[in-house]
C-alpha cells in the first residue's frame, strides 16, 4: 500500500471556495477467474457505448474505459478498538456484475485511485492493493468488506506438527 | 459550520437537465400518448428522441411524470416532466 501523495492541482480545487473541477474515483477489480478486469468509475464523465436499448456513461483513462455505476464508499471510522472496516456497495441494476461475481471463487481485489475531471489520464493519488471480502449480492447492489491484505495476519509457521495433519506422530 | 457563504462543487461533470412542458392533444392523441409511455417506453423507464424545445438539436429525454386534464372543447392539456440526458 502506497501513501497517498496528493498534487498542487488537487489541493487547490480541493480548498476552493467554489469550483467545477470534479474529483472521480477510478475502481480496478481483478480476479483470476476474469478475462478482463472491472473498471468502475464513480463520475458519467462522457458516452462510452450506446446501443439500441441502453447507453453506458463512463470515464476514459489513460485509454482505459472505466464503467460508471453508483458507488456507495463506508469509509472506516476512528474507534478506540480501531479501525472499523471499509464497505464498498456498488449499484447491480442490471445484474451482470452480481451473476459474474457469484461465478467465482477466491478472493477479488481492487485497486482505487482518483483523478480530477480536467485532466483524468493524471492519477493524484493511488490504493493498489485491497482485497474485497464477504462479497453479498441482491437484486440492486453488489456488497463487500474492502480490507488490506495484512501479511502479518497470516498463520506463522504454515505447517503445524499437530494431530489432524500428521497423525503418525501421535 | 452554517455560517459565510456555502462551499460549492459540482458532484458529477454531467447531469441531466430538467424540462417542463404542455401541450394540447385530442381525446385520440392522448390514447396513443398514453400507449407510448406504457408500452413503448415501460412506463417511462426507457429514453426516447426529441428535439430540444430551446434550440430543436435533436436530444434524447426520460419522462419523469405526466399528468393530463380536460381543457376547452374535446382538447387535454397534458403536462409533462421531462428529462434531456446528457
Amino acid at each position: 500500500m502506497t501513501e497517498a501523495v496528493t498534487s498542487i492541482d488537487f489541493t487547490r480545487h480541493a480548498f476552493a471556495s467554489e469550483t467545477g473541477v470534479v474529483t472521480i474515483f477510478l475502481m480496478t477489480i481483478t480476479h483470476e477467474g476474469l478475462d478482463q478486469p472491472i473498471m468502475v468509475s464513480t463520475d458519467p464523465t462522457q458516452r462510452l457505448e450506446e446501443t439500441s436499448s441502453d447507453v453506458i456513461y463512463g470515464t476514459v483513462s489513460r485509454g482505459n474505459q472505466f464503467i460508471y455505476l453508483p458507488v456507495v464508499l463506508e469509509l472506516p471510522s476512528d474507534t478506540e478498538e480501531g479501525p472499523k472496516i471499509m464497505r464498498i456497495t456498488i449499484d447491480n441494476v442490471s445484474q451482470q456484475i452480481g451473476s459474474t461475481v457469484r461465478q467465482m471463487v477466491g478472493p477479488f481485489r481492487m485497486s482505487c485511485e482518483f483523478v480530477l475531471s480536467d485532466d483524468t489520464d493524471t492519477v493524484m493519488a493511488t490504493w493498489p492493493d485491497y482485497v474485497l471480502t464477504n462479497v453479498r449480492t441482491n437484486e440492486m447492489t453488489v456488497s463487500a468488506e474492502v480490507v488490506v491484505d495484512m501479511m502479518f495476519s497470516e498463520p506463522f509457521p504454515a505447517g503445524t506438527f499437530n494431530p489432524a495433519e500428521f497423525p503418525g506422530l501421535f | 459550520m452554517d455560517a459565510g457563504p456555502a462551499k460549492v462543487r459540482r458532484k458529477t461533470t454531467s447531469a441531466p437537465r430538467p424540462v417542463m412542458g404542455q401541450v394540447l392533444l385530442t381525446g385520440t392523441q392522448l390514447e396513443t400518448f398514453k400507449l407510448f409511455h406504457r408500452d413503448s417506453l415501460l412506463d417511462g423507464a426507457l429514453r426516447f428522441s426529441w428535439l430540444d424545445p430551446e434550440n430543436d438539436d435533436p436530444v434524447e429525454m426520460r419522462i419523469l411524470g405526466a399528468s393530463w386534464t380536460a381543457s376547452d372543447g374535446n382538447l387535454y392539456a397534458l403536462s409533462l416532466e421531462l428529462e434531456i440526458l446528457p
